[in-house]
């Protein structure tokens, strides 16, 4: 394989995953920290709903997209199939739990006191949120990190919705799979190599921040 | 006045409150004190609109609080400081810890690094402003707590236990500018304390709780002996 092309698959890989988990934790980080602040009839199986949806298998979703977007489905006007938006789409939604159930999990763990405090300041639930998120910022964190982790690792849902096309929407599992059926096990090689270093990469990066924001908690 | 009116609170089988009532006028101080799980941090839970009482109510200026709608609580909870037993700190300087939570109830900037400014010098934490809060001793995180309620200018201060972590001569300190503030403000203050020697220095009426009752209620100076036999 080509330097070129493999550079433009990695590059692939980390802007569909990079974007489908920032939107999944602007979404999931403020959903799953309402729900840990909100008192509502539902909580319970809203809570287990999110934590059930945090393990779908990424082939079911994938297929699920694909019967949507597919041009006969009822999204099937918006014209992603097969194209980096519907990966984006694919991993978002697949991420979204993750985060949501981690951000829950870091605001429920806080202490007691801190959010009856923080209630008792008679915010809107808006700055409770941006309050209660800072102080369990290293937890919500560890959900990106495992948001990330899951998205740049999968290859189910992409393959699917994504098709594989060669410089288009090939990235780093999806090419993975391709050479493995077509018997190149260098190529396969290569590609894990630089698949783990995108992962190590992401990892030494997310740690690094997690010890910056860190600094200073309790 | 502000009133709690035959508050009932029960968790599971056991009452933790059984129909205790209590008054409290401006510029006064009421302290509540009685053993270790006698229901004071709860009552004043129920005070600071933090948990509803399972029966009763709470009724400030002669307006009931409607514990089912949360706008109606929220505008009621503005006129509210409360201090918790182990207060909490944010991840924060000691001066964001106090200036923030003006600044996120829309108190106008200049006014809030007054306020913030004012209270840090009264209560002897300026030289610490830039510190991390979590850097504090338990002694100055209370202290800081403090300051960031009396900040907020309330019209009903709560204070659970808060000298409970400071020297005897800090404590002191608390407690006059406690006394001085309630009057200057003419707000309501209640404060659930541990120490005899608190209750007697600051209470304008102490009220006496026990396995969740009120047991003796003592309006004006009161007895040393009588405050010794409940703690």
């Amino acid at each position: 394989m080509e330097v070129s092309e493999l550079l433009q698959i990695t590059l692939l890989t980390i802007r569909v995953s990079g974007t489908a988990v920032s939107l999944s934790s602007i979404v999931g980080i403020w959903l799953g920290s309402y729900i840990a602040i909100r008192e509502f009839k539902l909580k319970k199986l809203v809570v287990t709903l999110v934590n059930t949806f945090m393990g779908t298998p990424p082939v079911l979703l994938g297929l699920v997209l694909y019967l949507l977007l597919s041009r006969s489905g009822p999204l099937g006007f918006l014209g992603v199939l097969f194209t980096p938006a519907a990966m984006i789409l694919a991993q978002f939604l697949l991420t979204l739990p993750i985060v949501t159930g981690l951000s829950t999990s870091a605001v429920e763990s806080l202490p007691r006191e801190l959010k009856e405090y923080v209630d008792s300041l008679a915010l809107p639930d808006f700055y409770k949120v941006l309050l209660l998120v800072n102080e369990a910022r290293i937890g919500i964190l560890s959900g990106v990190l495992a948001a990330l982790s899951r998205a740049v690792s999968e290859v189910g849902a992409v393959i699917i919705v994504g098709g594989n096309i060669r410089y288009y929407t090939r990235v780093l599992t999806t090419a993975i799979v391709f050479y493995t059926s077509s018997g190149d096990f260098d190529t396969v090689l290569e590609l894990g190599l630089v698949l783990t270093v995108v992962y190590f990469a992401i990892n030494t990066a997310v740690l690094l921040l997690r010890y910056k924001v860190g600094e200073g908690s309790a | 006045m502000l009133k709690a009116v035959n508050i009932v609170k029960s968790l599971g089988e056991t009452k933790i409150l059984d129909n205790v009532s209590l008054v409290a006028h401006r510029g006064e101080i009421v302290v509540i004190v009685g053993p270790n799980g006698a229901g004071k941090t709860t009552l004043l839970k129920i005070l600071a609109l933090l948990t509803p009482p399972d029966e009763g109510h709470i009724d400030i200026d002669g307006s009931l609080v409607d514990f089912s709608n949360e706008e109606d609580k929220r505008r009621m909870q503005e006129k509210i400081a409360y201090l918790p037993q182990k207060p909490p700190v944010f991840t924060a300087s000691v001066y964001t810890n106090i200036y923030l939570p003006l600044r996120l109830r829309g108190i106008e900037s200049g006014e809030a690094r007054r306020r913030t400014e004012h209270w840090l010098t009264t209560l002897r934490l300026s030289e610490h402003a830039k510190k991390n809060a979590h850097k504090l001793s338990g002694g100055q995180k209370q202290l800081l707590a403090l300051a960031r309620a009396l900040a907020l200018d309330p019209e009903i201060l709560l204070l659970d236990e808060p000298t409970s972590s400071l020297a005897p001569s800090t404590a002191e300190l608390v407690q006059d500018i406690l006394k001085s503030y309630a009057r200057e403000k003419n707000c309501y203050a209640i404060v659930v304390s541990h120490s005899t020697a608190e209750a007697k220095r600051i209470a304008d009426t102490l009220y006496v709780l026990v396995s969740g009752k009120i047991e003796a209620t003592y309006p004006g100076n009161i007895p040393k002996t009588e405050v010794h036999k409940w703690i």
